[in-house]
């Protein structure tokens, strides 16, 4: 307790805040930009158990096969579908249950499914909507399919039907949330009525103030979270397609496959998507700050 | 009226998981057509009472690293977010420690598993808690800028002052200030790590079983049942925190 109270003094000593430095050095920013650093040394061969010097072999491989190109579009397709209709479906909520919101039953109930994990929302739509799955069932009941096969492939689908809603619903309570909490900063009440008083009417509030103030503020947020669904990896794994991987899936199948010259691909698709990731990144903030 | 059976619908929609897997937890057989299983039995839960069955080791070891990256993170974010705070260049700082969150946990995993092989704690738990710091600590780092306010600081040095010693002042003055704050970020990285599956697999190796990893397990197996009691258990700790306190979480956003 002592030398924590020291520590937390206001007059930290300068040889204490070097240590804390280097601590915070060492599980922060070390894991990462070490890990960053090794995988850059495997995939130009200049590690690894098969390392025989530098080499572009690895990078040459996975750019001629097409799989990282291929499976960054498919990620970008699955992130941007996800996002655009999560966005909506809150903004929707956000605007409509306000009250609700606020004081009523879903103030309470909306938080509810922030508990529910990747992997447990990957299996919930698996349960729900795969052939024989409990929407399979209902629809079955009521007569409208006589055979299970009659159900369209809303799982392992070419269209990843599945992927794209187990993220829809994952991120739909979280931006509804962050919506909400937004038009209550921004105080986009007053606004609303003083909006009202000049004349203008709700859906002209709502399509010309509301949403482009809750976007705008939001903007960062949603990049994040876009970012979050182009990195996933339970979701795709559990109800993916064979045809087409997103990009985690494709960099840990690199490295589970008995071919130890893989590995290296594997590291490459990494390192590769994780420059492709702070590349957006840096762009995208330096154009919200432009437009800030 | 319209707006009441929307209401209505939304918050079915939101119990239809924790129902859904509530039924097939308590079920044994699940045949095409039906909707509810054909035979209910309690065998299943009975397991979690069992001593050192699958499910209960898993909880445990869960319930186990949740607690140890919550108490560490949080300590240690805690006491070096204030030098952070105080830093010449604060948001370089913080800039590194938003790091850890550009990747995905799996890549992150791929990239670190190496470390934790040559240092022999892949396959271990201290590991796996040593992986989820990567996550957490950062976090907590960040979430208690929003304490070190000028106002905090400025307190604190009028506190040692006035002649209160460092230990004094943190046990009355900081710790009753920050003490919602330190409960959050508790939480919070409790549910970081709770959640946690990229990590978990590869530093683990998948000898580390902890809730998330079991779910992959079941499924795998085609065993539903117990994939969906595992589910359950995965969300109703958490769910029951948050309906005994929702502003846990959406503060600071």
């Amino acid at each position: 307790m002592t030398t924590l109270g020291q520590q937390l003094s206001s007059k930290t000593k300068p040889g204490a805040g070097v240590y804390l430095r280097a601590f915070f050095l060492l599980l922060a920013v070390l894991p990462v930009a070490g890990g960053l650093a090794y995988g850059l040394a495997y995939s130009f061969g200049l590690a690894g158990a098969l390392s025989t010097g530098f080499t572009l072999q690895h990078w040459q491989q996975v750019w001629s096969s097409g799989a990282l190109l291929h499976s960054l579009a498919y990620s970008l397709y699955i992130g941007l579908v996800a996002i655009s209709i999560a966005t909506a479906a809150a903004l929707f909520l956000a605007l409509y249950f306000q009250k609700s919101l606020r004081s009523g039953s879903l103030s309470y109930f909306l938080y509810l499914p922030l508990t529910i994990p990747a992997m447990v929302m990957g299996f919930l739509v698996f349960q729900l909507f795969t052939k024989s799955g409990l929407v399979s069932r209902v629809v079955y009941q009521s007569g409208w399919i006589s055979d299970l096969q009659q159900f369209p492939s809303l799982v392992h689908d070419t269209l990843s039907f599945g992927i794209i809603l187990a993220h829809v619903l994952m991120a739909v309570p979280f931006l509804t949330l962050l919506f909400h909490a937004i038009y209550r900063e921004q105080n986009l009440e007053p606004l609303q009525e003083v909006s009202a008083n000049l004349g203008a009417g709700k859906s002209y509030f709502v399509r010309h103030i509301a949403i482009p103030t809750l976007l705008k503020t939001a903007a960062p947020n949603l990049l994040l979270y876009f970012i979050f669904i182009l990195g996933s990896y339970e979701i795709p794994l559990l109800i993916g397609s064979q045809q087409h991987q997103m990009v985690s899936v494709l960099a840990v199948q690199k490295f589970q496959r008995f071919n130890l010259l893989d590995i290296p691909q594997g590291y490459a698709i990494s390192v590769a998507f994780t420059l492709f990731v702070l590349l957006l990144l840096s762009i995208s903030f330096k154009k919200l700050q432009r437009h800030a | 009226m319209l707006r009441k059976t929307l209401t209505a619908i939304l918050i079915a929609a939101i119990l239809l998981p924790f129902l859904f897997f509530g039924m097939l937890s308590v079920g044994q057989a699940w045949f095409y057509p039906s909707i509810l299983p054909q035979r209910f039995t309690l065998s299943n839960w009975q397991e979690l009472l069992v001593g050192q069955s699958e499910l209960q080791v898993s909880l445990l070891l869960s319930l186990l690293l949740g607690m140890g990256v919550a108490i560490l993170s949080t300590l240690a974010g805690f006491v070096i977010s204030k030098e952070i705070a105080r830093a010449k260049y604060k948001n370089r700082w913080l800039l590194l420690a938003y790091w850890p969150f550009v990747l995905s946990p799996v890549v992150l995993a791929i990239l670190v598993q190496r470390f934790f092989l040559l240092t022999g704690m892949s396959g271990e738990v201290i590991g796996v808690l040593l992986g989820q710091l990567i996550l957490a600590f950062p976090f907590a780092v960040i979430f208690f800028q929003s304490f070190w306010t000028q106002e905090v600081l400025q307190l604190e040095q009028q506190s040692q002052t006035l002649g209160a010693s460092a230990v004094y002042t943190l046990q009355k003055v900081l710790l009753p200030l920050a003490k919602p704050l330190l409960l959050i970020c508790f939480f919070q990285t409790f549910l970081i790590s709770w959640f946690e599956y990229g990590l978990t697999q590869f530093i683990g190796l998948g000898k580390i079983k902890t809730l998330t990893i079991l779910v992959f397990k079941y499924v795998n197996e085609a065993n539903i049942f117990h994939a969906a009691l595992a589910s359950l258990l995965l969300m109703l700790p958490p769910a029951l925190l948050l309906w005994l306190n929702k502003k846990f979480v959406f503060r600071g956003i």
